[in-house]
């Protein structure tokens, strides 16, 4: 019996040899999807506790890396739903005193928009708009259809246009 | 309202929110999942949840007789 086979049955020793040889894998899926390593770890451990209990479900003919993947994105969904009101930067109000303060007042501006994302948008614009990963590619990572994904990133695009003018950026 | 146009944003992203740089993983991180497992579900409560709950208790108030269909979905 394969590894894979004998953690879809529940052993618990093909679970920690599947869960050390791919964490690695999906804490680094996490950071680049939550940008923010301290979460990424605890999603991490959220994570690898729903592919426990899912176990059952898993079909050991598939990637267990990919299906990995499709949980912690949807882990990255959950974690958006709950941070998103609390993580909008503050922006200081007022003319920037100099280039630097400038800049930086951009930086938050655009980050500020960007975190104004629905979590599900946000995640294929992260993909998507700042990685520029090919939707085919982004469907396989997420487990949705390429016209999901299309649908997400102009959404996302046609939100963030909005906000960016909100927010007053102006290249 | 400022207009931006889509190439703008997409070069504003990418230029102030580049990818972070690959992360090392933590090395203790079974011992934490260990302890996950043994907690169990945790079960979060939404507003939907509450309001929902307000809703049938203000139910079963005004219209008690509707209590007895509401049991039948336990």
């Amino acid at each position: 019996m394969t590894l894979l086979e004998r953690f879809a049955r529940g052993d618990p020793d093909a679970f920690e040899s599947l869960f050390r040889e791919s964490y690695a894998d999906v804490y680094g899926w996490l950071v680049r999807l939550v940008r923010d390593r301290a979460a990424a770890e605890d999603l991490t451990i959220e994570v690898f506790w729903r592919i426990y209990r899912s176990h059952a479900r898993f079909d050991p003919a598939r990637s267990f890396g990919a299906w990995a993947r499709r949980i912690a994105s949807n882990a990255a969904v959950d974690h958006f739903r709950r941070t998103r009101r609390a993580s909008v930067v503050r922006v200081a109000t007022g003319t920037p005193s100099s280039d630097s303060s400038a800049r930086r007042d951009l930086h938050v501006r655009v980050e500020r928009a960007y975190r104004q994302l629905p979590p599900k948008p946000r995640v294929v614009a992260e993909l998507a708009l700042i990685e520029a990963w090919p939707h085919e590619e982004i469907a396989a990572a997420l487990g949705i259809s390429r016209s999901a994904v299309k649908s997400r990133a102009a959404r996302a695009m046609r939100l963030l246009r909005e906000a960016f003018g909100r927010e007053g950026i102006a290249p | 309202m400022t207009h931006v146009s889509d190439e703008q944003i997409l070069r504003l992203l990418r230029a102030e929110l580049a990818a972070p740089a690959s992360a090392e993983a933590p090395a203790d991180l079974w011992a934490r999942v260990q302890h996950r497992i043994d907690e169990g579900p945790q079960t979060e409560r939404s507003a939907f949840d509450w309001i929902l709950l307000a809703a049938v208790l203000v139910l079963s108030i005004l219209r008690p007789e509707g209590v007895g269909i509401l049991l039948l979905h336990f």
